[in-house]
């Protein structure tokens, strides 16, 4: 190869040196984000108090990081300066867990600020002060309170934050919020509508106002609903409304519209009372376990086998089973959400969490109850319901640009044939013929197409063409070995005479976003 | 009563933390980008390398050069990355991933930097910290050598070392394919 001829040199400044101009908005944005988060640690709470934004911004200011490196701080002047300094630290704890303000957690512009003389896009990490009214401009965006509570707000919906005398108020205007509340000890967290009021000590719950009254449900732990003079406690599963023309409306409808959907439908199945009907979504018995690294299992992976699945390699599973060993959380998580992209890494689409959930391995085996008629879609949801348990797992949908290449309907229109009855859990079979490559398969959705090609490729690519279902495909194209001299186009070629266009471009992926995770007990 | 940030240090401001972020997370998060090229897997170096330094998991001679701690880690943390990716390509799905780079348009820039961050995984973390601080930050051997906590005869010796065993890992790796 050519490039290998050239000097190790050129060759490290041609491909290293083009880092040293990142756009510097997107390195504080990550800055930005990364503090965010660390601020949301027990372990900041603890020992790290802070008073100030969470925007990165410019470097500058205090060079006074660590530490006076020696001795010579004296004991004296030590002891001196602590009887001060704890006092100022007592003070300064104080004040912080009384603080009232929210900062905003996700991407600029999901919110906008709306408050009299002061009005514009919010951008992530920015400080939302008490009395400010908020607006939010898409579905799921989120504001982190001072307490470590999480607001998740529906598009359009109007809120304002409020100090109030034993805590913290968000007055809700208009639309529909998703409260987690953090566990507090003395303080409360309130929600209050033009006719009701919210109060919660530690759980997750939805609150909408609507113009004839408003909505009130409890996805896990427990809220105290008070209307003028009455108080209703409610549990998980259960709602209310303030109007006797407000129609009752299925809880896993009333919560589709936020990033965590997926999550809260677990938690409602999980703290599910015992007088409920029993969860559908269930595993009939199940097992996670650190990998042994000794272990007789060489297999890495995995995933589920039900009564639709396609995929040879998963036909290898026992029937309504799922088997995976040796994988990351990340890789579990990854596998349990199908949606996410399979062009990618799990550590590109599935991020944050604590640092061993891309490190420690672990082995799951999970059985359904009727081995003979589950399908695939309900064994992930039982995979995923059982993450969420045993991982005690709160997580969130993210849109992230990535850059690779971007699958598109090519302008005269796709030439592929539609599987009659499609669902698209085909498998494409790759074969070689001396230089020239050749895959088939029936029934292949385009997303798979799409991680098929990026593993071609080694690059991701994302499917942005609006084609679903499943397709019978067929095409060839010459590897890179044949040097031009075999009688097959490249694959770009070959993608567009099926009506196909792969180019280079960025485009938005959905991610998941781990906001906590615990390793399992063990029990 | 103190809020020390770590073991036997006390820290004179809670504002401690946050100062020595704002100060050194460029260069974590570039060194990060560098090596994996994608800026996901960057900032959950970044998180990583100073959620260990909140939870205090530190070497007790972290003081001395906290600057050189952190670029370490994040070089370190990244070759992990690298490693991990490696593994979980060659394994966790046989059927989309059974030989990746054969198209005609394989030499891409991407394609040659995972190369490169291969080569970067089977180097000696230390000839990937010289190299790194080199060619992505621009740093002089006497530079190098002041971070890293070692002389600039010495670095000079490495970095040539260094890029001989890149070349030799780079055309192992080209050849493999």
């Amino acid at each position: 190869m050519k490039r290998q001829e050239q000097s190790l040199q050129e060759f490290l400044k041609v491909y290293l040196t083009r880092f040293r101009n990142l756009p510097p908005a997107q390195i504080e944005s990550a800055g930005s984000r990364v503090l965010s988060n660390l601020k949301r640690q027990p372990e900041w709470e603890s020992d790290v108090s802070w008073s100030g934004s969470s925007s990165v911004g410019a470097i500058g200011g205090s060079k006074r990081y660590f530490p006076r490196s020696t001795a010579v701080f004296s004991v004296a002047v030590a002891v001196a300066v602590s009887v001060v300094f704890a006092s100022v630290v007592i003070v300064r704890n104080i004040v912080d867990r009384d603080a009232v303000y929210a900062t905003v957690g996700t991407p600029d512009g999901s919110l906008n600020r709306a408050s009299e003389g002061k009005t514009g896009v919010l951008r992530i990490g920015q400080r939302v002060e008490a009395g400010e009214v908020v607006v939010a401009r898409a579905d799921g965006a989120t504001l982190a309170l001072a307490d470590g509570s999480s607001v998740e707000m529906r598009a359009q919906s109007e809120l304002t934050l409020e100090r109030a005398a034993d805590g913290v108020r968000l007055r809700l205007s208009r639309g529909g919020v998703i409260v987690n509340a953090a566990k507090q000890d003395r303080r409360h967290l309130y929600v209050q509508t033009q006719d009701v009021t919210v109060s919660v000590v530690g759980t997750v719950f939805l609150v909408k106002a609507e113009e004839t009254g408003s909505r009130v449900a409890v996805i896990e732990g427990e809220v105290q609903v008070r209307q003028g003079t009455t108080s209703k406690k409610l549990l998980p599963g259960e709602q209310v409304v303030t109007s006797p023309t407000m129609p009752r409306v299925e809880l896993v409808q009333e919560i589709s519209w936020s990033r965590n959907a997926r999550a809260h439908v677990a938690l409602l199945q999980a703290s599910a009372r015992p007088s409920s009907p029993p969860p559908t979504v269930q595993f009939e018995a199940a097992v996670v376990k650190p990998s042994d690294p000794r272990g007789p299992t060489m297999m890495k992976g995995g995933g589920c086998h039900g009564i639709d699945t396609r995929d040879p390699l998963l036909r290898n599973i026992p029937a309504g089973r799922c088997v995976i060993a040796n994988v990351t959380l990340r890789d579990l998580i990854w596998i349990a959400n199908p949606h996410l992209a399979r062009s990618l890494s799990s550590n590109r689409v599935v991020v944050g969490g604590p640092d061993w959930s891309g490190i420690d391995e672990f082995d799951l085996e999970g059985k359904a109850e009727d081995l003979s008629q589950v399908t695939q879609d309900q064994l992930m949801q039982m995979l995923w319901a059982f993450l969420t348990e045993e991982f005690n797992l709160r997580s969130h949908y993210e849109s992230r640009d990535i850059s690779g290449y971007v699958l598109t309907e090519a302008k005269g229109g796709v030439r592929l044939k539609e599987t009659p009855n499609g669902t698209g859990r085909g498998a494409l079979r790759r074969q070689r013929e001396g230089g020239v490559l050749s895959a088939s398969g029936r029934d292949i959705s385009i997303w798979y197409l799409a991680g098929f090609l990026s593993a071609q490729l080694g690059t991701p690519v994302l499917d942005q063409t609006n084609l679903m279902g499943g397709y019978d495909i067929e095409f060839s194209w010459a590897s890179a070995e044949a040097d031009g001299l075999a009688a097959a186009p490249s694959l770009f070629t070959a993608l567009r005479e099926l009506g196909l266009q792969l180019e280079a471009g960025k485009g938005p992926t959905e991610v998941l976003v781990i906001d906590h995770a615990e390793k399992p007990s063990g029990e | 009563m103190s809020t020390a940030i770590v073991p036997g240090v006390t820290s004179e401001s809670v504002q401690e933390f946050e100062d020595l972020f704002r100060e050194h997370y460029q260069l974590v998060y570039r060194t990060a980008y560098s090596m994996l090229d994608n800026s996901a897997d960057a900032e959950d170096v970044l998180q990583t390398v100073f959620l260990k330094l909140l939870r205090r998991e530190l070497p007790p001679d972290l003081r001395k050069n906290v600057k050189g701690y952190l670029y370490r880690a994040a070089v370190n943390r990244s070759l992990d990355i690298i490693r991990t990716r490696r593994r979980l390509q060659l394994t966790l799905d046989t059927d989309r991933l059974e030989i990746p780079f054969d198209s005609s348009e394989s030499d891409s820039m991407e394609h040659t930097h995972r190369r490169l961050a291969e080569a970067f995984a089977d180097l000696e973390p230390e000839a990937a910290h010289i190299l790194i601080l080199r060619y992505v930050h621009d740093y002089s051997d006497s530079q190098i050598a002041k971070l890293l906590g070692t002389s600039r005869g010495a670095i000079a010796v490495r970095l040539f070392r260094s890029r001989a065993r890149l070349k030799k890992l780079m055309r192992e790796l080209g050849e493999r394919k």
